[in-house]
């Protein structure tokens, strides 16, 4: 580049910077908890579940196609849908909101640890007509007890055990329909968003904060430490039995990171930071993040076998995000954190 | 390499022994002349940011047991062997027997994704059951976990008469006394209460060999938590009280009849009590109830009379240890307070500084140990 060539584009530089620097000082639009609920109620968690009871009846169409024409070819796309369905319901499974939480859908869907005597108790149960469907309780039933049933290796094929397939492809169709019958509460529990008042604000943004602690607390908990307990055992980590303890501790987070930080277009708990003016702390958030996804990337595909210090790593990482969260965030949002172990009996 | 149990056991001592002991035995008298009680009870390095959590004796030789989160309840097994059973504090997942004087752990029970613990426990006095406070994951209804209380493998649970028990009691006539707080709390938000304008707070008493609802109490005000209970030797029934209404009332209640009637106080004790009671125990032919916000502690006749008040900084745990009436704050204060002749005694007879947050709940020594 030649002097003048320099010279002449300094303004465009001067410009350029100050443009820069103006965008940089500009105030954060201020989001309120409503707004940033209904965005992840619309995007997010609605289309989420309709496609999650869509996956559920796939799921239960391809078991019975399995138990009707017992097969390596039919058993493998009932995995299939399963892997398909059950990472989808872990994504979910980290945003808890609304109707998600009143209705109690991912307790009764996701209980883990599996039973696999209470689910061998059932199916038997059901199929000698001794135990009725309404009685069947959520322990031997949801996403983890088909895993159980499709994929254990100490389990015989569900093709060889016509009753514990149709058990299955009745476990994935009661799921389909738990799942359909709360469609229809997302939309209003969207509009009743619409007219807040600064006490029901105040509420959600606390439910909101203690639910995103809530969820980073059983990825930590739940989900890595208290299975790494037992070394060199994989069997207390979620989706071993498919192979896809990795794949489904990484889907928990995208989540949690979602209702964190947001996407384009969909605000996240950074976006109320910032729009208040707690830059500095957003970014801090921002910042151990991606420490906490790093970490998670580091986590071999099984880290049951072999991942323990991968796994003391992002349970570390975790606790720090989690810290943030439960003492800054909270303390600078006026937050009542409901995972304290510093206050009350 | 797996561990076997032993070898587990002995792991987890030598790392009791290492981490848990010096602690509690750094203690600082204040104004006393001996060394502290010493107490059964669960402690923390911080009252406000706590990382690392135990439980065990305080101020003696006696390795600590490490938690894996704090501790609440807390109690010695009926049968004199010398363990103990500590429960997690609500909403909590652990419930573990151990050998106090060697502190090597004999039984846990880990609650998965079916149930919670909600911080209290009590035995059948034979030592054989164990009945623990819980809340259903999925209902959110209140129940009564029954447990073997040597193996704490799980029998059995029922229904307790409504949402967010606390305290559990065995009562010397052989019923089962539930403070039944009213409070709904969800796993997905920990301990927030989602339900102070439709709170249902009540005291019940169950049958302790089928869980069937005998009774159930209720307090004029919907807005006064049940949280604990005692029974003085004459089988009088008090509970203390955590109040979530914007109207202040006594933290102390007496069953009377069907009714719980609160204590008779003026309105200066009632505010300097405050709105939290941690804990209530039956002591000196009266009560006394710790207010752990207020930072003191009051004491209630059998008949429900305010008698004195002692300024214990943010005390709660409550014991009985040579008869004299011991309480604990989480700022690591033990107290031994003379309420024989107290009318508002504001002087604590002795006071100790141990350099530990100490836990919630206590009990004076066992009658042996194994």
């Amino acid at each position: 580049m030649s002097p003048r060539s320099s010279l002449s584009a300094a303004p465009f530089l001067a410009a350029a910077l100050l443009s820069a620097s103006a965008i940089a000082a500009a105030p954060a639009p201020f989001v309120a908890p409503s707004a940033w609920m209904s965005a992840l109620g619309q995007q997010v968690l609605a289309p989420g579940y309709a496609e999650l009871a869509r996956s559920s009846a796939a799921l239960a169409q391809g078991i019975g196609a399995a138990c009707d024409a017992p097969g390596d070819g039919t058993l493998d796309a009932a995995r299939a849908a399963w892997r398909q369905t059950a990472l989808e319901l872990r994504r979910l499974a980290a945003l808890p909101f609304g109707p998600a939480l009143e209705s109690r859908i991912l307790r009764r869907l996701d209980f883990w640890p599996t039973r696999p005597p209470q689910i061998e108790s059932s199916l038997r149960g059901r199929a000698a007509g001794t135990l009725q469907d309404e009685r069947i309780g959520v322990t031997a039933k949801g996403m983890p007890a088909l895993e159980y049933l499709l994929f254990d290796p100490a389990r015989a094929p569900l093709g060889s055990d016509p009753t514990a397939c149709r058990y299955a492809a009745w476990l994935a169709d009661d799921a389909a329909r738990e799942l359909d019958a709360i469609q229809s509460t997302w939309s209003p529990w969207v509009d009743s968003l619409g007219e807040t008042d600064p006490e029901t604000e105040a509420a959600l943004l606390s439910d909101s904060v203690n639910i995103l602690i809530g969820g980073f607390d059983t990825l930590r908990v739940k989900y890595l430490e208290k299975p790494a307990r037992k070394p060199t055992d994989r069997t207390g980590f979620d989706a071993w039995r498919s192979g896809g303890e990795r794949a489904h501790l990484l889907a928990l987070f995208d989540g949690l990171r979602l209702g964190l930080q947001g996407r384009e277009g969909l605000p996240g708990l950074t976006a109320i930071l910032r729009g208040r003016g707690l830059l500095a702390l957003a970014d801090r958030l921002d910042a151990q993040t991606e420490a906490v996804a790093g970490a998670l990337q580091g986590l071999p595909p099984s880290p049951g076998e072999d991942g323990g210090a991968a796994i003391a790593r992002t349970v570390e990482a975790l606790a720090v995000l989690q810290g943030l969260l439960a003492h800054d965030v909270a303390e600078k949002l006026k937050v009542r954190v409901g995972f304290g172990d510093n206050d009350g009996d | 390499m797996a561990i076997d149990l032993p070898r587990r056991r002995l792991l987890k001592t030598l790392a009791a022994l290492s981490c848990g002991t010096p602690a509690t035995q750094a203690w600082t008298a204040v104004c006393a002349d001996t060394a502290p009680p010493s107490l059964l009870t669960c402690w923390s390095d911080s009252p406000t940011r706590p990382s690392e959590f135990h439980a065990g004796l305080l101020g003696v030789q006696s390795p600590a047991l490490a938690l894996p989160a704090r501790g609440h309840d807390i109690a010695w097994h009926p049968s004199a062997d010398g363990s103990a059973v500590v429960v997690a504090r609500r909403p909590g997942d652990f419930l573990v027997r151990w050998h106090v004087p060697t502190g090597v752990e004999v039984a846990r029970f880990e609650a998965d994704d079916e149930s919670r613990f909600e911080g209290h426990i009590a035995f059948r006095p034979d030592g054989r059951v164990l009945y623990a406070t819980e809340t259903d994951l999925i209902t959110g209804d209140g129940r009564i976990g029954v447990f073997d209380a040597l193996s704490l493998e799980r029998l059995d649970a029922w229904p307790c008469g409504g949402v967010g028990p606390h305290a559990v009691e065995w009562m010397a006539d052989g019923r089962l006394a539930v403070a039944v707080g009213g409070i709904l709390t969800l796993p997905e938000t920990g301990r927030v209460k989602r339900n102070l304008a439709s709170m249902d707070p009540s005291l019940t008493f169950l049958d302790p060999g089928d869980g069937q609802l005998l009774s159930q109490h209720r307090l004029p005000d919907a807005f006064m938590s049940v949280r604990h209970i005692a029974q003085d030797a004459g089988g009088g029934v008090a509970v203390s009280l955590q109040n979530e209404g914007r109207t202040a009332r006594p933290l102390f209640a007496l069953l009377d009849g069907r009714q719980l009637r609160y204590g008779e106080a003026d309105a200066d004790l009632i505010e300097r009590c405050g709105d939290y009671a941690g804990d209530i125990i039956a002591s000196n032919g009266g009560f006394a109830v710790s207010c752990t916000r207020a930072g003191v502690t009051a004491t209630w006749s059998a008949d429900g009379k305010a008698q004195a008040v002692f300024a214990t900084r943010r005390v709660c745990a409550m014991a009985e240890y040579e008869k004299r009436l011991v309480v604990t704050g989480d700022e690591g204060d033990l107290w031994q307070l003379g309420i024989a002749n107290a009318a508002r005694n504001e002087q604590c007879d002795r006071h100790w500084q141990l350099p530990v947050a100490l836990d919630n709940h206590a009990c004076g020594p066992a009658t042996a140990h194994a």
